[in-house]
């Protein structure tokens, strides 16, 4: 068993009105940023979690998006992986650390 | 006959609802904890306003997986008669024993006010007693409880005639400037295909008498008990 560490990111599905990010853009428009073009907001959760392979991780966090993290009706989820299996290799102590990004296929959501 | 009020970790209109039914109906009410699965006993199950688990994550997220959740839905599949007011609404909802979804009010301010709704289907258990068209004056206390559902989702409600309350006037016109919170097609209420299973946002246990300024509320629970009388 290895620990990983999984970065979520939870937004709204396109078209769901979001009135924070309105408000957000609105204001940022009214102190002179004239660039804004689009503000999005979402929650972002880092979860540690135990599992044999980067795969069984994968597995394992998408469930927990899908069943309590992220209501499917107006949300999708995406996630970051970190820990032993993949990839990029970087930091110290001999942890390795993936660059996956789960995003459309695989272990991603859309929900 | 018997009632059960669900209590969670941050209910807090559990005791009025208890009030009010026992008022209403004159019937034995219990409260039912968020840990108990058998509720086999309870003709009737009340999920009650509140901030179940401090509406962490998102309104009903939490408490829709807790333990009693099993227990509301065998009690749904059975047939029997689940009521979900305000965040009992949002806690129906994040279970998938309502369809859609609430999102944060349009206004972004939590909305604590009377408001006036109409009645658009007199044929459910929960409203046996009124007539379409009817209008209700209840108050409403939430921050999450503009309702949301897709194109397809919402030609489903209205095909089955399960948008039960709409907001409206307090002439009965239903308009924007009714809406509280931005909810689809200013939707107050739904009920499950079924229609044994109701949510509404507005509270009828806080207008059930009257020196709290209205009695309209009592429509509600007249109408579950004449439901339970001639079954």
């Amino acid at each position: 068993m290895a620990t990983y560490r999984a970065e979520i990111y939870i937004t709204f599905k396109p078209g769901v009105l979001d009135p924070q990010a309105k408000t957000i853009q609105h204001a940022l428009e009214s102190m002179g940023f004239a660039s804004v073009r689009k503000v999005m907001t979402g929650k972002y959760l880092e979860i540690e979690l135990e599992a044999s392979g980067l795969a069984e991780a994968e597995k394992e966090v998408s469930a927990m998006c899908q069943r309590l993290l992220a209501n499917p009706v107006l949300e999708d989820a995406r996630f970051h992986l970190t820990g032993p299996g993949a990839g990029v290799t970087g930091g110290t102590g001999g942890q390795a650390s993936t660059g996956r990004t789960t995003s459309g296929g695989g272990a991603s959501l859309p929900l | 006959m018997r009632f059960g009020v669900v209590v969670f970790p941050g209910s807090n209109c559990d005791a009025d609802t208890y009030h009010a039914v026992a008022e209403v109906t004159g019937e034995r009410v219990d409260y039912v904890f968020h840990n108990e699965h058998d509720l086999g006993r309870y003709d009737v199950l009340i999920l009650p306003g509140g901030f179940s688990y401090g509406d962490y994550l998102r309104a009903g997220a939490i408490a829709a997986h807790s333990a009693v959740m099993d227990g509301v839905r065998e009690h749904a599949a059975r047939g029997r008669l689940v009521l979900g007011i305000c965040n009992g609404f949002q806690i129906l909802v994040e279970a998938g024993l309502l369809p859609g979804a609430m999102r944060r009010n349009a206004s972004l301010q939590f909305r604590c006010e009377f408001v006036h709704i109409r009645l658009e289907n007199d044929r459910t258990p929960f409203t046996r007693l009124g007539r379409a068209g009817q209008i209700l004056r209840l108050p409403i206390a939430h921050m999450e409880g503009n309702y949301y559902i897709d194109p397809a989702g919402l030609r489903e409600l209205e095909h089955n005639h399960q948008i039960v309350f709409r907001y409206c006037d307090e002439h009965g016109y239903v308009t924007p400037q009714a809406n509280p919170n931005g909810s689809l097609e200013n939707i107050a209420g739904i009920v499950n295909r079924e229609g044994n299973v109701l949510g509404m946002m507005p509270h009828p246990e806080r207008a059930s008498e009257a020196i709290l300024g209205s009695e309209d509320g009592r429509l509600i629970f007249r109408s579950i008990l004449e439901t339970l009388e001639v079954a």
